[in-house]
């Protein structure tokens, strides 16, 4: 006996205590809510009836629908009970609640509240006042101690490493719960003890009743009984308990409906990406949030393309519902595994390959032929070989050449985004029986978890884009590509226009922007790149100036997307504004705090640890919402890619949840001045400066610049003053 | 300090509080009715 006690988890003691109390709770206290069920499931049955004998009996004379009449419970004179009463009390209400003696008797209620209000007001005023001063000497107080721990701060320190084990306890405890099905079944309990399952019940009773009697007479015991259960819901626990439920639920409903508005947005964006062509450029000044929008567009795509081709997935099992899928997929894993399938081009032969064999077998026709082995045993005797979509007949070996493309794309392991900077993607392939399952919602992820799911973009090598000649001659990767996302960006330092590249020649040995025909990548993107009349192609170039490009290339892109600006720093959360209100009280005050804080102290005290806990924890919660929820609007000109058309308006949305979520470095080519600098022994703080407002010849000739030479090689013509003796005047002058 | 939804906090904050009040006042008048 006492093994099979310290086998129990303890937990499971104090659950089933809790449940119990809850269940005395619910007979000793709550019984009235409970004799409402009662009524509640009486009242359904009685209407159910009184339905049915209505529909198939003709008459429901006979039935007493039980949902028209009050409770048996006894409520005293909470509300009238008829609506004759009701009536007379509505008349009566709206003539008090224009009288002045009703609006001084409200005040001279309202006083006690006001009263109390008044106190607390007082006493906070006056704590806050005692405070700021006692803080004020405090703060000025300089201490030089070098994060050394005060008294005070080492006691309280102490308090809270006790409390803090408690609080863990509980919290380890209320995830014990969690898990083991404690909490639904309390929930439960408490939705009935609390009244509000009969609330529900009585509402389908009387739409049962109502549909088969229109009786709307009846309206009233309804709004009646609704008072009354709402009276037991609302006094089944103290006001504060409701307060704090209410704002539980309300923190629930608004992150829902945050969580919602998101979705919408990234819908929204989804559809405009969607509308462009093959190739996009992106154009703005710098900082102006372009490569912002092409990383966020590649992830659009990225998720669109897994997405497309999960549908022409499900179009082929739906169009040959007899084919073995489930083995076609294991063969393709097993084959994409080993790498012998890699590309299109691989799939395309490997089920040509199939084919051929497949007829072979056909033909032979021998006892021994057994040709459906090579279509993993689909019976295509009963079955058939094509399937009529009233346009063409689409045949066996077609259907299985887009899906095992499809599914190449849809089960790839790593990204489409082929880039010259690096994006972070987190598509999470939950992968289990059969075919995987890929999950792209942005905005659920567990930043914590980012390292786990994360995978970067490829690295595009510019031969794979070039047609004529590569920089790398003879480069492996020449060729191979087929389908994918190209974001470049910086895309006109690399490319540049007419201008740019008139010292170039065609018939140069090496390569360059006039004969690697890189332009014939876009251009015949689509031929490569194609399933099921989809290509699985997209250029997203971002650049400063459109016409940076020579006309070409700009030509190529349907769409030049030229950000215009944005409306920034929204949030999707609705009801924030108490928190909003708080921001603005506390943010600056913080702030200036804790500047003078670390002005005056090197050491910890308890106060300066309690504001960065409490203020500063306020703070955190703040942004970090925002961080969760917040968004962009980026104004967006829309023009063709001749540059005629007059733009058209679009707002796309920068969800901070994506696009923040370290996709991309904004100094990706840092690595560049980095170790340049690192060569140097100096920095900005070892240049020189100037001495006053107004500079010197020295210092000026010290800026090296064209025009100051220019303007010293006029001046030493004119007074044939040379450099040096110009250096010992100065000499002399300092 | 973002000083526009400041503002609208303290507007939405006032909103609130009136919507109490006048909530307070409609239940206490009919706490009032005798007939």
């Amino acid at each position: 006996m006492k093994n099979i006690f310290k086998r129990i988890n303890y937990r499971h003691f104090i659950a089933v205590a809790l449940t119990v109390a809850f269940a005395l709770l619910a007979i000793f206290i709550y019984n009235r809510s409970y004799i409402r069920f009662y009524e509640s499931l009486q009242d359904i049955y009685t209407s159910g009836k009184y339905y049915i004998h209505e529909l198939f009996y003709d008459s429901a004379n006979d039935v007493l629908a039980t949902v028209i009449e009050p409770s048996r419970l006894e409520f005293g004179d909470i509300f009238p009970i008829d609506f004759e009463t009701f009536k007379a009390h509505l008349a009566e209400f709206w003539r008090l609640l224009f009288t002045g003696e009703n609006f001084y008797a409200f005040l001279f209620y309202s006083s006690k509240f006001l009263l109390i209000f008044n106190i607390l007001l007082t006493f906070g005023i006056l704590l806050y006042v005692s405070f700021k001063i006692l803080l004020g000497n405090l703060l000025r107080t300089p201490n030089d101690k070098r994060n050394v721990d005060t008294l005070p701060l080492k006691a309280f320190k102490k308090v809270e490493t006790f409390f803090g084990v408690i609080a863990g306890w509980f919290k380890e405890l209320f995830s014990f719960f969690g898990e083991h099905k404690y909490l639904k079944l309390w929930l439960w309990i408490w939705l009935f003890n609390l009244n509000i399952v009969p609330i529900i019940a009585e509402v389908i009773a009387y739409l049962f009743y109502f549909v088969a009697s229109f009786d709307l007479a009846h309206l009233y015991i309804q709004f009646y009984k609704l008072i009354c259960d709402l009276f037991i819901m609302l006094s089944g626990l103290p006001w504060y308990i409701w307060t704090v439920l209410a704002m539980f639920l309300i923190n629930v409903y608004r992150r829902n409906v945050a969580f919602n508005n998101l979705n919408h947005y990234e819908n929204y964006d989804t559809g405009f990406a969607r509308s462009l062509g093959i190739a996009t450029m992106i154009t703005a000044p710098m900082n102006g949030n372009k490569t912002k929008l092409a990383t966020d567009l590649s992830l659009t795509f990225s998720k669109i393309y897994r997405y497309d081709a999960r549908e022409t997935m499900r179009k082929c099992e739906t169009q040959f519902k007899h084919f073995p899928f489930s083995l076609l997929n294991e063969t393709l894993s097993e084959k994409i595994e080993k790498h012998e399938l890699y590309s299109f081009a691989t799939i395309e032969k490997f089920i040509a390959e199939r084919k051929d064999k497949f007829y072979r077998a056909f033909e032979e026709n021998g006892a021994n032929a057994t040709p459906e082995n090579f279509i993993w045993g689909y019976d295509f005797e009963k079955f058939g070989f094509s399937y009529d979509n009233k346009l063409y007949l689409i045949g066996l070996f077609n259907m299985l050449e887009e899906y095992s493309k499809a599914y190449f794309i849809y089960t790839m392991s790593g990204s489409f985004i082929v880039s010259n900077y690096a994006i972070r993607e987190d598509c999470v392939l939950d992968i289990f029986v059969n075919l995987p399952k890929c999950d792209y919602d942005f905005f659920h992820r567990d930043s914590s978890m980012l390292d786990v799911f994360s995978y970067y973009s490829k690295i595009l090598d510019f031969d794979v884009l070039r047609k004529g000649k590569t920089v790398i001659k003879d480069n492996p990767l020449s060729d191979t590509f087929e389908f994918g996302i190209v974001t470049i960006t910086e895309f006109d330092k690399d490319r540049g226009n007419q201008l740019d590249t008139k010292g170039l020649k065609r018939d140069d040995s090496e390569a360059n922007q006039l004969n690697d025909l890189f332009n014939y990548s876009p251009k015949m993107a689509r031929h490569s790149s194609t399933v099921d009349f989809t290509p699985y192609t997209r250029y997203i170039l971002d650049l400063q100036r459109a016409m940076k490009t020579e006309a070409d290339v700009r030509e190529i892109c349907d769409c030049v997307l030229n950000v215009q600006g944005k409306d920034g720093g929204k949030l999707a959360m609705p009801l924030f504004f108490v928190e909003e209100f708080l921001y603005g009280v506390i943010a600056e005050r913080y702030a200036a705090f804790l500047d003078d804080y670390d002005f005056y102290h090197a050491n910890n005290t308890l106060y300066g640890y309690l504001a960065k806990k409490i203020f500063g924890g306020f703070l955190n919660f703040y942004r970090n919402t925002y961080n969760l929820f917040g968004y962009d609007v980026l104004k967006i000109d829309v023009q063709n890619g001749a540059l005629e058309s007059s733009g058209n308006a679009h707002d796309y949305y920068i969800m901070y949840k994506k696009a923040h979520s370290d996709r991309y470095a904004t100094d990706c080519y840092g690595w560049f001045f980095r170790d340049e600098a690192l060569k140097k022994d100096k920095g900005i703080s070892d240049y020189p400066a100037f001495g006053c407002s107004k500079a010197t010849r020295a210092e000026l000739h010290a800026e090296n610049s064209y025009f100051i030479r220019a303007l010293e090689r006029v001046s030493k013509n004119k007074s044939k003053t040379n450099k040096k003796e110009l250096d010992e005047k100065e000499k002399n002058r300092s | 300090m973002n000083n526009k939804k400041f503002i609208f906090a303290i507007l939405k904050i006032a909103l609130l509080i009136i919507g109490v009040v006048i909530l307070a006042y409609l239940f206490f008048t009919w706490g009032q009715v005798k007939l």
